[in-house]
């Protein structure tokens, strides 16, 4: 029986030229997994920072601000919920690796989910979450579109005193945006200490010269911010230019 | 190490470093090497087919055939942190498995012989005052055996037929070690249960076990 299937086997490898895989294949599946692992926890821990972005901007939609306002406050959730998620797919992911299945499902994924929540909350603390959207703003017209939505398109008129962008840059007395259109300005004047970097801002003033812009008046855009109202901006606190 | 007599057990731990040296040489596509794998494996896999599968006789020896080839394919992507015997036991399974898949194959008609089936009954039931009622019907034991749902039978086919050890089990089927036990554990209390409704297991001999 086995010399049998001996020679059946020879017969076929000889004749299909069958020959081991080489060993650049095992790399390149393993390579594979390592990389698709690596980005679920990338995935994940951008997740988490968005989440603790969105903590720490306080995006309480308060009562009575409708359907959107609703929705906005859910994002944080929705934020941890892919987090959880992504952690989850990480483990599915693991556990084609060699030996994944040995671990169990709820450590792996609790390790995950810990690991993207602390590398999270440090990429939001670092800056890092707004140096992506910094770049993501200036860099993708869909993702300026998408983020800064109709109004922001709609508010800026520079010709009319009225800028909005997102700010790639600060200084105390200075702050450099990028506005639905994907125009840098430089804007002058007092700049408020809430301003941070990848913050949506509007505003009121008068273009001085050509992507400069004397600001007398800045307002945060945004969740939380009310479209105005809850983020009061830097009225009567000087900001002159 | 000569040709098919060691057990699945005593290959995979004895014989665990011949086996990756074979591993080693047939990744560089030495079929003498593959001729020294087929010559120890082929009767521990050709029962356990047997027992995973009794009517796909005719085709025990087209999946051998498959499974001895996929083990010389993929010899470069053998992990060797893995116990050799783990690694072409799961390529086995996951052949059958995809031939059921296609139809080719059928799992409600493994063999279970009649030494098996005591074997099966010392082990699984191990009540030193049990009723063995009918146990000389090996052809019932069987039955049970071939009835359980896929989960169980997996488990249950590797444990107390092939006689692997959790770990091992959990490395063919790719499971934690903790779901194979559960899963040795829930397969034995449906043999039981259902040995006890065909009569096999004396009630009173159940009730003193603790209600099993």
């Amino acid at each position: 029986m086995a010399t049998d299937l001996e020679g059946r086997l020879l017969e076929r490898i000889d004749q299909e030229r069958i020959r081991p895989y080489p060993r650049w294949v095992g790399w390149l599946t393993r390579g594979a997994s390592g990389a698709a692992i690596a980005a679920a926890l990338a995935c994940s821990t951008l997740a988490s920072s968005v989440f603790f972005l969105w903590v720490v901007q306080g995006a309480d939609p308060g009562p009575h601000r409708g359907f959107r306002w609703v929705m906005i406050g859910l994002l944080p959730w929705l934020s941890l919920a892919s987090a959880a998620l992504l952690s989850w797919i990480g483990w599915r992911l693991f556990r084609r690796t060699g030996t994944g299945y040995r671990r169990r499902a709820w450590v792996v994924t609790g390790i995950f989910l810990v690991v993207s929540l602390a590398a999270g909350a440090g990429l939001q603390v670092g800056g890092g979450l707004f140096a992506i959207h910094r770049v993501l703003a200036m860099e993708s017209t869909t993702y300026r579109e998408f983020f800064q939505g109709r109004r922001s398109m709609e508010w800026s008129r520079p010709e009319e005193g009225r800028l909005a962008g997102i700010v790639s840059a600060r200084s105390a007395r200075s702050l450099e945006l990028v506005d639905p259109r994907g125009r840098t300005w430089t804007v002058e004047g007092a700049v408020p200490e809430w301003v941070g970097i990848g913050m949506e801002i509007r505003l009121e003033g008068r273009t001085e010269s050509d992507n400069h812009f004397a600001a007398e008046r800045i307002d945060r855009f945004g969740p939380g911010a009310g479209s105005g109202r809850m983020h009061r901006g830097s009225e009567g606190k000087g900001c002159q230019p | 190490m000569d040709g098919g007599m060691d057990t699945p057990a005593q290959a995979g731990s004895d014989g665990a470093s011949v086996d990756r040296q074979l591993a080693r040489r047939l990744s560089t596509g030495d079929t003498k090497a593959l001729t020294e794998i087929v010559r120890k494996w082929t009767a521990p896999l050709e029962r356990y087919l047997s027992r995973l599968c009794g009517r796909c006789r005719g085709d025990r020896d087209e999946i051998l055939q498959e499974v001895f080839l996929k083990v010389y394919r993929h010899a470069n992507l053998y992990d060797p942190s893995l116990p050799f015997s783990a690694w072409i036991y799961r390529i086995c399974r996951n052949e059958m498995a995809s031939r059921m898949r296609s139809g080719k194959g059928s799992m409600e008609s493994g063999e279970v012989p009649d030494e098996v089936a005591e074997s099966i009954w010392g082990t699984v039931v191990d009540l030193p005052d049990a009723q063995l009622s009918g146990v000389e019907d090996a052809h019932a034991i069987g039955e049970l055996v071939n009835a359980m749902p896929d989960t169980f039978r997996d488990v249950f086919i590797l444990r107390f037929l092939e006689e692997k050890d959790y770990a091992e089990i959990g490395d063919i089927l790719q499971e934690n070690i903790n779901t194979v036990a559960t899963r040795i554990r829930r397969a034995r209390e449906w043999f039981l249960e259902n040995a006890g409704k065909r009569g096999l297991v004396d009630r009173s001999a159940r009730a003193k076990r603790g209600g099993r």
